[in-house]
């Protein structure tokens, strides 16, 4: 059974119209992202979740009940905001302290289980601390263990690293991870950085304009994208516009603009002349120094930016610019700017996309 | 638009324009002494200065018949702290402002508070609405309060009339009245004091309150009113500065029978002449509220939630 069930949500600022319809379905322990660029309405969701607004329209179920007209206070739902929104004027063990203060939790039980929730974020010591004596990693850690320490039924995290300089985000990603494992909570996780999605979730659910595009887990999201947005926004992608010219046992050929034919498998069934689009990432094209493979066009090298891990070929065929990624191995000396070069893939790496009609 | 007013210098020509200056041999590092120039003059020679030519003659002496004498001694300041006729004045003048502090805050903390709820347009209005009353001179409303607090005013005129009072109620002349007056005047500066605070206050952490299981009235104690307490400081020291010193309005209000220290200082200064013991009078009025102000902010530095103040 699953423990937050979202049904056809909607919500509506005076006339914008902020979410149309979002369905979600998320079981116990498990840690599901909505994913989407700014505006798309994450944090509309999860304050619906946590009860600060209410829906329009549809329902919200948690642990099997319906939760509407229920006060936030009463929902039992940990939340961890953006900016933290750690009280400044408590100290770091009265910011953990106040949900159980609220929930009456007897004094000797409260310093116990603060204690713990401070291990648990691996954050000892610093008890008496305010709020702005801290590190921004130290804050976030602070905001976590007072959404765990009142043992909610789900935890709610909206953008919780985006605050965060590079390098301690990562290390972050990992570490929140552990400890949600750890507690077996129910997460929903908002961010629009694609990577710490792919990288954290169990299941990834993609928004866009208020609606929820595709939902699955990382590797489906990345590899077999169902809209065009989904295969825009997670990832890069190699786009070409076409037809379909034959469709034969879950393989499709497809003509595209250019009039480069490209195969492709696809478990829909499409029909000769349905408009597409066809989507390569970069990391799948493989280069080669002439054309010598059937799957491969000619085309002309730009430029090689040189990233460190990777290298990225940006090329040119026919008006179209077109980005493979290579692993950084071996010498690169065969990558001549101005030179021809061979782009090749195989038909299984071909992601087939409605195109618009 | 633009063409009614004088261009605004670019970038470019206010450099210029700085460099011009320099060259004119001010060095750069003087520039923000000069820009509090014009103000530490007038500071000093309309306030330092007087104040300073104020303290030294609480120390001279005086004779109904001679005038100033130009002796040095505390005589002003015995006479005041043995006389109980001043000391009640004190303690009434202290009460006074007390009070209208007391409840400047009670009734402006809601208004405050709901300013803070709604939202742009309102706002503006319902603020310009708490600011008009400061557009009205202050004798005007002053005796305003006559009308309504008068032997034959509103209050008692309707009492009457409709049967509630048999006798006319004394209101006017009576320290409630200059409570009431007072409070009427300042009530403005402590809702603004209060609202800006207020403003400060990250909305997420009311979400976060409730989120923790905070219903609306205990995220109030615990989030709002410990948040909020630089603008209590705030608008207390400010009602209280002002209601401490005030004079119009308890001399209108109050008269001869509610005697306040500005009062008497203007009684002594005007009536009697004797205005070494009126300057005595305003000295003792001075330290004693800068006292109770330092104290009352280090009580409140001091407390639970001194954090707030830094
Ligand atoms: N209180 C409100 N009144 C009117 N419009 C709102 C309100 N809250 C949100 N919106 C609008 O709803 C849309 C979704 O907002 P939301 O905050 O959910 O976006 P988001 O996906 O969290 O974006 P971000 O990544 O920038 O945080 C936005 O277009 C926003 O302008
Ligand atoms: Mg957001």
């Amino acid at each position: 059974m699953a423990d937050l069930q979202l049904t056809d949500i909607r919500k509506i600022f005076d006339t914008f119209v902020a979410l149309r319809g979002v369905s979600l379905e998320i079981a116990r322990g498990e840690f599901v992202t909505l994913l989407g660029p700014s505006g798309c309405g994450k944090t509309t969701t999860l304050n619906l979740i946590a009860g600060f607004i209410e829906a329009d329209g549809g329902e919200i179920m948690i642990g099997g009940r319906p939760v509407t007209g229920i006060p936030s206070h009463k929902r039992n739902l940990g939340m961890v905001f953006q900016n933290y929104a750690l009280f400044p004027h408590l100290t770091v063990f009265d910011n953990i302290a106040f949900g159980l203060k609220m929930r009456r939790v007897e004094r000797a039980e409260i310093a116990r289980r603060v204690d713990r929730a401070l291990a648990l974020v691996r954050m000892p010591g610093l008890e008496r601390r305010y709020p702005k004596q801290l590190s921004g990693g130290q804050q976030q850690r602070v905001a976590l263990a007072r959404a765990l320490v009142i043992e909610p039924a789900i935890l709610l995290l909206d953008e919780p690293l985006s605050n965060l300089d590079a390098k301690l985000r990562e290390e972050m990603r990992v570490e929140l991870r552990e400890i949600q494992r750890e507690v077996g909570i129910t997460t929903v996780f908002v961010t629009h950085d694609q990577e710490e999605a792919l990288v954290m979730s169990d299941r990834i659910a993609v928004m866009n304009c208020g609606m929820v595009e595709q939902v699955g887990t990382p590797a489906e999201i990345y590899e077999r994208p169902a809209t065009n947005f989904v295969a825009q926004f997670v990832g890069e992608s190699n786009c070409f516009r076409g037809h379909v010219e034959e469709s034969r046992e879950g393989v499709v050929v497809v003509k595209t603009e250019e009039g480069l034919i490209i195969r492709a498998r696809s478990d829909r069934a499409w029909r000769p002349g349905d408009r597409v689009q066809v989507a390569i990432r970069p990391e799948k094209i493989q280069v080669g120094e002439s054309p010598n493979r059937p799957a491969a066009i000619a085309a002309v090298l730009e430029r090689v930016l040189y990233l460190g891990a990777s290298v990225r070929c940006l090329a040119r065929f026919h008006q179209r610019k077109l980005i493979a990624s290579l692993p950084n191995v071996g010498p690169l000396a065969r990558l001549t700017v101005g030179a021809e070069i061979s782009l090749g893939w195989s038909e299984e790496d071909v992601i087939l996309l409605p195109g618009d009609a | 638009m633009s063409s009614s007013f004088p261009a605004m210098p670019s970038p470019a020509q206010a450099a210029r324009l700085v460099l011009v200056r320099t060259r004119t041999g001010v060095k750069p590092y003087l520039t923000p002494w000069l820009l509090v120039l014009p103000a530490t003059l007038m500071f000093v020679a309309l306030f330092l200065l007087p104040m300073l030519a104020l303290f030294v003659s609480s120390f001279h002496g005086y004779d109904p018949n001679v005038g100033i004498i130009r002796v040095l001694s505390v005589q002003n300041y015995v006479k005041f702290v043995s006389d109980p006729y001043y000391r009640e004045a004190l303690v009434r003048t202290l009460r006074i402002a007390l009070m209208v502090t007391i409840l400047s805050g009670l009734l402006g903390y809601p208004v405050a508070y709901h300013l803070n709820q709604v939202g742009g347009r309102t706002r503006t209005y319902l603020t310009l609405a708490i600011l008009s009353p400061l557009l009205v001179s202050l004798v005007i409303r002053t005796f305003g309060w006559l009308i309504i607090l008068g032997p034959n005013g509103v209050i008692n005129f309707l009492g009457r009339g409709l049967g509630i009072l048999g006798a006319p109620l004394k209101l006017m002349y009576t320290e409630g009245a200059v409570i009431v007056g007072t409070l009427h005047v300042y009530l403005p500066f402590m809702v603004l004091a209060l609202l800006s605070s207020l403003q400060n206050i990250d909305p997420n952490l009311y979400q976060a309150a409730s989120n923790l299981g905070a219903d609306p009235v205990r995220r109030f104690v615990h989030v709002t009113l410990p948040l909020s307490l630089p603008g209590i400081l705030a608008g207390s020291l400010i009602v209280f500065s002002l209601s401490v010193s005030s004079f119009v309005t308890p001399a209108i209000l109050g008269g001869a029978r509610v005697k306040v220290m500005a009062y008497l200082v203007w009684e002594e200064d005007l009536v009697m002449l004797n205005w070494p013991f009126g300057a005595a009078i305003a000295f003792i009025l001075l330290v004693i509220t800068i006292a109770i102000m330092l104290i009352y902010h280090r009580i409140l530095e001091a407390g639970r939630y001194g954090v707030v103040f830094q």
